[in-house]
């Protein structure tokens, strides 16, 4: 009885292993926190000498003058914007490309694969010149569409494999059992596969999302009027060759990360894949 | 309900691998045909060809008076049950059942009755409202007919439908099986490599072996006439032994082994040949008889009901099917007989079709 009870691991261990998951508790949570103590000081104050989490003459000053002083709004309705036309375009793209790639046998299948993983292996930077040139060519320098291009083209590839793999573990038999009820192959497609596939719908959707969001580089690039600044080029703004408006940085930079927690809570449960569990047995 | 044909089939793979050999066959209306043959011989490519999932390369197939070469899977009017359910995994049982007459705009009351029909006739209208991983094989696979029956096809196709069940529960789904086709009186084509299933649920069976057909007949005249070497020991358990001879006079005596000339018919030529017994048709021979030869027991196996005795004749294990359980004892020299007019006589060459 007593011999396949696991044995208790020393207590020096367990006492280690919680110290090491504190700290990097602490290290991913103590920038957050320090965040948000700035954006609550008043004035410009980045450092203090105090540790506290809620300064004493602690404000929503900073978080009143986005509102109120800065274009902050049209900033968020603006990266709002971009985002979902980069997740829409980008998944209605994936979605379909995806599911060419596992399901249809064609030449230059593979090459193409290969090829579209080979343009992930170059880092964003590198691209920046050509791509840009390909923008400015197309007379869509300052404007949303060659932003927009530009987010899609890069978060692509990442996209199309990830659903190809998502598609891949779905069975054939169920398209075929499909076009056997009748099913044109683009209604099989959308009427028993892409169903099955949402939970790598979402996945898409997030990386999509979340890639244009916090992107800077690029929109600093295409972007030139402040009024068609995405929430980074907005937050960057704040910081002149002078000085930093730590308080409105700090304060946006809070802002801007509540969406996405928001999406991660909403999504999180699409997130737990094996919906087709069960249908087929190999 | 419409017969099937199949004229000249082919199929050969994009990578030229060629899978499907000129087969004919002709499946009349209402008739149950089993494609039997080993792993790989190409019973699954020509059950896709009949459903539209995969194209022949060549030939002409037919449901009805109608040839459905060019017809995509939905238009040809028939339903497919497959091995691994191929439920949708998204839908209720009852959505599953309802999804290919809605693609067909059926009116909404005549789905309904219908789906309640066929929940009904196998037993699954609790689990109407199920999703198909909250339900154990045998019911998938239930509503995996389902969902065939409703549609009230021209012809049901079956690919392996039973293999991923248990023993028990295989048995069971089969006799279900047999029971739909004798009340829907329907066209079913169905594929199995398990001879059992082949036997007992066919009005015919087509035996295939590297795509080609190689035996269309009855179950019982598949059994008591295979038309050659591959489909007499395909079919039969225990297989059927085998001795290589040659005809002399119309008996057939065993090459080099002493043995009793065994009458074949004097209609046979003279030559090289193979006699095929089964083992139930190989008895243990009295000492006055004119027995065949005489082996060595090397071992019994007891049934119950009755005993397999695997018997050496010089280098060569037969098997005896005896219905006398303590016939014979491991390491005794028994002497063997042929039952008369029970024997299979084949050509000596490669092929070895049947002679008698
Ligand atoms: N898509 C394909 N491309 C190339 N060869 C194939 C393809 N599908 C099947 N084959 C080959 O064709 C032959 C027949 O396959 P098929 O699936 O019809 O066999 P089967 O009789 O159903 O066997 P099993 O009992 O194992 O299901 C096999 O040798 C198989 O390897
Ligand atoms: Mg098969």
């Amino acid at each position: 009885m007593t011999s396949d009870t696991p044995q208790r691991e020393p207590f020096l261990l367990t006492l280690g292993r919680h110290a090491l998951l504190l700290a990097f508790v602490a290290i991913s949570l103590w920038p957050v926190l320090d965040v948000l103590a700035i954006s609550l000081r008043p004035g410009n104050r980045l450092r203090t000498t105090e540790f506290e989490l809620f300064p004493r003459d602690a404000t929503l000053a900073s978080y009143r003058a986005l509102f109120t002083e800065q274009p902050f709004l049209r900033w968020l309705g603006n990266s709002l914007l971009v985002s979902t036309a980069v997740t829409v375009t980008g998944v209605a793209l994936a979605s379909i490309s995806g599911y060419a790639f596992s399901r249809f046998k064609f030449v230059g299948r593979q090459t193409m694969m290969v090829s579209i993983l080979t343009t992930q292996m170059f880092p964003a930077t590198m691209l920046l010149l050509p791509l840009y040139l390909m923008i400015a060519k197309l007379g869509l320098v300052n404007t949303f569409v060659g932003l927009v291009l530009f987010y899609v083209a890069t978060a692509l590839p990442f996209c199309v494999w990830q659903m190809k793999g998502f598609y891949d573990t779905i069975p054939h038999s169920l398209e075929e059992a499909a076009r056997i009820d009748g099913c044109s192959p683009w209604n099989a497609f959308t009427k028993v596969v892409l169903p099955l596939a949402a939970p790598g719908l979402v996945i898409t959707a997030l990386f999509s999302f979340m890639s244009a969001w916090s992107e800077y580089l690029i929109a600093a690039q295409v972007l030139q009027d402040r009024e068609l600044f995405t929430l980074p080029l907005g937050l960057k703004s704040f910081q002149s060759s002078m000085s930093t408006q730590w308080g409105l940085y700090a304060a946006a930079s809070l802002l801007v990360s509540i969406p996405v927690v928001i999406l991660f809570m909403l999504l999180s449960r699409y997130l737990v894949s094996g919906l087709t569990l069960g249908s087929v047995k190999e | 309900m419409a017969s099937v044909r199949l004229r000249n089939l082919n199929k050969i793979y994009p990578d030229g691998f060629h899978a499907v050999k000129d087969v004919n066959v002709d499946i009349a209306d209402g008739e149950f045909v089993v494609l039997v043959g080993p792993s790989g011989c190409g019973k699954s490519t020509t059950l896709r060809m009949i459903a539209g999932l995969e194209e022949p390369s060549s030939g002409d197939l037919l449901i009805g008076d109608r040839r459905v070469n060019d017809l995509e899977p939905g238009e040809r009017d028939i339903a497919m049950v497959f091995q691994n359910y191929a439920l949708y995994p998204h839908m209720t049982v009852r959505q599953n059942m309802e999804f290919g007459l809605k693609m067909r705009r059926t009116p909404k009351a005549e789905i309904t009755a219908r789906v309640n029909e066929a929940a009904e006739m196998l037993s699954i209208t609790h689990l109407l409202d199920r999703r198909p991983k909250e339900m154990s094989g045998g019911q998938r696979q239930r509503v995996a007919l389902g969902r065939a029956i409703v549609r009230y096809p021209a012809a049901f196709l079956f690919d392996e439908p039973l293999s991923n069940l248990d023993a028990k529960l295989r048995v069971q789904m089969r006799t279900e099986i047999a029971g739909l086709h004798q009340r829907l009186r329907a066209t079913m084509v169905y594929v199995t490599h398990d001879q059992v299933e082949a036997m007992t649920l066919g009005d015919r069976l087509v035996l295939m072996r590297d795509g080609v057909v190689q035996q269309i007949a009855p179950p019982l005249e598949v059994y008591h006439k295979p038309a050659n070497r591959f489909v007499a020991t395909f079919i039969g358990s225990p297989a059927m032994n085998l001795f290589e001879g040659a005809i002399h006079n119309g008996a057939f005596r065993l090459k080099d082994i002493a043995s009793s000339p065994v009458p074949v018919g004097s209609e046979l030529a003279d030559g090289t040949a193979v006699l095929g017994v089964r083992p139930e048709d190989l008895v243990l021979g009295a000492p006055d008889h004119q027995n065949f030869v005489t082996g060595v027991v090397q071992v019994v196996e007891l049934l119950g009901h009755e005993a397999l005795l695997h018997v050496k004749i010089g280098s060569q294990l037969v098997v005896v099917r005896s219905a006398a359980l303590n016939s014979a004892e491991p390491g005794a020299t028994v002497a063997l007989a042929v039952r008369e007019g029970r024997v299979h006589v084949f050509a000596g060459d490669e092929v070895g079709r049947r002679l008698n």
